[in-house]
């Protein structure tokens, strides 16, 4: 050849190299996978455009994974969102189902919501977060009707109906309670629901006679058998920590309540020790918060809430205040409609400061000198109670063989 | 014995194009790379960074001065390499993302990679497979049909300017 004979190497390309093209031969395949973990989801959708090897490298398990870990850091605000359904009963809004991102509840003057267009069912009357984990969010639609979603990939899927193979009679109950959690020994997402006969408000009546509890895996995309049900109460919206969902089970005859708990992983019931320094309160509200289960209670001395969390699952003497509002002193005359609003804490940002929700409003609170700072949002169409959630962006999938998970 | 007597030990670093760098031992050891070089005792002379051009282990000693002249307070690290990367173009980052790499500096090499990821975020396919010399694999068909799946987030993307 022309090169055996003139001993030269390969010639250079023609021209200066491109800057691109200098690139293209420099950056492994690990440091591309670095900056793609830290892209937001709605971006490594799109790049699933660039080639075929972005595009299964993005669908791989083990990226998706990985990608929720580094969304899942406090520092991560931009792949954090809060979601909240809207209760506003005069109004008929088109979509009850709302989010609005972190950072810009925190940033702009106004934040705006929007509406799940995605999920046709997203104008349905009557919509509950039953949970949300990894970048996923249950929801029942109707009373009746489960749902998975994922926002940020748009996926969405109906369970199978609840009541098929079961005996409850439908029109006699409703679904009483219910909860989303990941089981970790099973790399599954699942969803808990009780059906009780007797209206659940009821206390006094004693247990229900008529309790089925279920549990749904996606994997198997089937609702298990019939859970046996003991004499316990979980009412609304189970609280996901530690493999477990967490209620508060209150005994009305015997004036006292205790934490009851749901193990996704072997589906028993169980009971939490409660903190001592807790004997004789009011009945708490459970919440999560940084992954912790924490319980607000209301105080009436101050007009106020006071919130413990527990730092570290199991281990009795971890709980401590995490934050105590008192209304009279932030709000002043306005406080008189706080009290009846419940204060939900749904993230602490790396500054220390606690975003949470009061009624329909969202608040910052500064733990150190105590003040608060109200967020403006437009387009939430809530008018007196929100029930929001803070989740993390993510890739997870609804499609079984995906599965992602910690 | 530099160390014992309070006198501050000054490294020499020599760039892939031949251009040598003095820095403190101090702040150069926050290279895993170099740390290693020094605890081995190579770093008698000229620690030779076969990989990194001088341009680029001028600004990653900038940042290693800077950072280390910073107090242990983290708020500070982070707005002081956000001010670092802020007008830094994307060669020069993906640049500054190899040498981080090559010198094994995990806190430049987290904050070069999300700052990598923030330039791209709106960006368009096309600009990113320029930008990383990527050669579309697709065939028309099978592109179209991988965009029609997510079609809503092709909404928003920045017109491409190349920078």
């Amino acid at each position: 050849t022309s090169y055996g004979r003139t001993r030269k190497p390969p010639p250079p390309p023609p021209m200066k190299t491109s800057k691109a093209d200098r690139i293209s031969h420099h950056l492994p395949e690990e440091i591309i996978e670095e900056i793609l973990y830290r892209l937001p989801v709605k971006s490594l959708l799109r790049f699933k455009c660039v080639s075929q090897s972005w595009r299964s490298l993005i669908s791989t398990k083990q990226f998706v994974e990985t990608h929720l870990q580094h969304s899942k850091k406090i520092e991560s605000l931009t792949d954090k969102r809060i979601i909240s359904t809207c209760k506003n009963s005069s109004k008929s809004s088109p979509g009850r189902l709302k989010a609005c991102s972190l950072s810009s509840l925190l940033t702009e003057p106004v934040t705006r919501a929007v509406s799940f267009d995605f999920f046709p069912l997203n104008s349905s009357r009557d919509i509950v977060i039953v949970g949300s984990c990894n970048g996923l969010i249950s929801v029942l639609v109707d009373a009746c009707r489960f749902f998975l979603l994922n926002p940020s990939t748009r996926e969405f899927k109906e369970l199978p109906d609840f009541f098929t193979g079961t005996t409850c009679p439908k029109n006699l109950g409703s679904i009483s309670g219910y909860g989303f959690g990941f089981d970790e020994s099973r790399c599954d997402y699942k969803v808990y629901a009780v059906f009780t006969m007797t209206t659940p408000y009821d206390r006094d009546v004693g247990f229900p006679s008529k309790s089925v509890a279920r549990v749904y895996s996606l994997k198997a995309d089937s609702w298990g058998v019939n859970v046996f049900f003991e004499d316990r109460w979980t009412i609304g919206q189970g609280k996901f920590v530690s493999g477990k969902l967490h209620w508060i089970n209150y005994y009305k005859t015997k004036l006292k309540w205790e934490i009851v708990c749901f193990d996704l992983t072997n589906e028993s019931f169980g009971t939490v020790e409660r903190p001592s320094c807790m004997e004789g309160c009011y009945i708490p509200r459970l919440g999560v918060f940084k992954g912790c289960l924490c319980m607000s209670f209301d105080c009436a001395l101050t007009v106020g809430s006071d919130i413990l969390i527990w730092n570290k699952y199991g281990a009795e003497d971890s709980w401590s205040e995490l934050l105590s509002i008192s209304y009279l002193s932030v709000f002043g005359n306005s406080s008189f409609t706080r009290m009846f609003n419940r204060v939900t804490p749904l993230f602490v940002l790396p500054s220390g400061e606690i975003l949470f929700t009061s009624g329909s409003d969202f608040l910052i609170y500064n733990k150190k000198d105590g003040c608060v700072k109200q967020r403006h949002t437009v387009d939430f169409d809530c008018d007196r109670f929100r029930e929001a959630e803070a989740y993390t962006e993510s890739l997870v999938s609804l499609v079984p063989d995906n599965i992602a998970f910690f | 014995m530099a160390a014992e007597t309070g006198t501050p030990t000054t490294l020499t670093l020599k760039s892939n194009d031949d251009e040598l760098f003095s820095v403190a031992e101090s702040a150069a050891i926050l290279s895993v790379t170099i740390r290693n070089m020094v605890e081995d005792g190579c770093a008698g002379g000229v620690i030779p960074l076969d990989n990194v051009d001088g341009k680029t282990l001028a600004s990653v000693i900038t940042y290693m001065n800077g950072i280390s002249a910073i107090p242990a307070d983290e708020e500070k690290k982070k707005s002081y390499r956000d001010k670092f990367l802020s007008d830094k173009d994307f060669e020069t980052l993906a640049d500054m993302v190899l040498a981080a790499n090559y010198l094994n500096m995990s806190c430049l090499m987290d904050a070069v990679s999300a700052k990598i990821a923030q330039v791209m975020e709106k960006k368009s396919v096309g600009w990113v497979r320029r930008k990383f010399g990527i050669e579309n694999d697709y065939t028309p068909e099978e592109e179209a049909a991988v965009k029609e799946e997510h079609k809503w987030t092709f909404e928003g993307v920045e017109t491409d300017d190349d920078n």
